[in-house]
């Protein structure tokens, strides 16, 4: 039997997954939904909380993000968990992600689950405002 | 042979034991999907997991690129088709 290889090659599936929120939402103004949440923290490690949300992104969908005020609130129970949470907008649909997570973290999360339902909603109101039908 | 007659006999020893008494362990596999579709029923939220690959969306690439540092490599685990919310869909990737 041979010896193991002391330093294997960090190839293959790793042990992080990522669980992806998708709507779909076929229109050509998609790339405007562009945007992504970065918490204001306060505190070092295990004082460290989350004060307040900032959404930057490419066109005015941030903006209506900015002014939802319950869901500010439920960003701030989830980031610190989640690390910032994405709005990724392709051709026929939008996807909402967090981070990557461990396989030991690897569960349904509530939270991040309405956070992602209140977020579609919001995609959804926007392209019914530019007349597209999600 | 007679390495056959000492097996048998040593099968008999261990049944004589009680070993035979014991119930069969089952195991059961289930795809990342079909886990997190029951945790998502159990919350309360009407799913139902796809099979792996049966989906469009599960060809098409996961990240449009625009934001930095997105990955290149990874592997689809499975899509779970949600009712009656405005998210349409949850998938979950492994990362390469």
């Amino acid at each position: 039997m041979g010896k193991p290889d002391p330093a294997p090659l960090p190839y293959g599936s790793l042990q992080y997954y990522q669980v992806h929120y998708i709507v779909e939402a076929e229109s050509d103004d998609n790339h405007n939904l562009l945007a992504h949440c970065v918490p204001i923290t306060k505190g070092r490690l295990g004082n460290k909380r989350v004060i307040g949300v900032k959404w930057v992104g490419a066109g005015k969908f941030s903006e209506r993000l900015q002014a939802d005020t319950k869901l500010t609130d439920m960003l701030k129970e989830v980031l610190l968990g989640q690390g910032e949470i994405r709005i990724d907008p392709q051709d026929t649909h939008v996807r909402i992600y967090g981070k990557w997570l461990h396989e030991d973290k690897l569960a349904f999360n509530e939270t991040m689950f309405e956070i992602a339902d209140r977020i579609a909603t919001h995609i959804k109101q926007k392209l019914a405002d530019m007349g597209v039908k999600a | 042979m007679a390495s056959i007659s000492y097996i048998l006999v040593e099968h008999k020893k261990v049944e004589e034991h009680g070993h035979g008494d014991i119930e069969p362990v089952v195991v059961r596999k289930s795809n990342l999907n079909s886990q997190l579709a029951n945790q998502m029923e159990k919350a309360g939220i009407p799913c139902q997991p796809l099979e792996i690959g049966s989906h469009a969306l599960e060809q098409s690439p996961p990240y449009s690129h625009m934001f930095a540092l997105t990955s290149r490599f990874t592997t689809n685990k499975g899509i779970i088709k949600v009712r009656g919310r405005n998210v349409d869909f949850v998938q979950i990737l492994q990362r390469n």
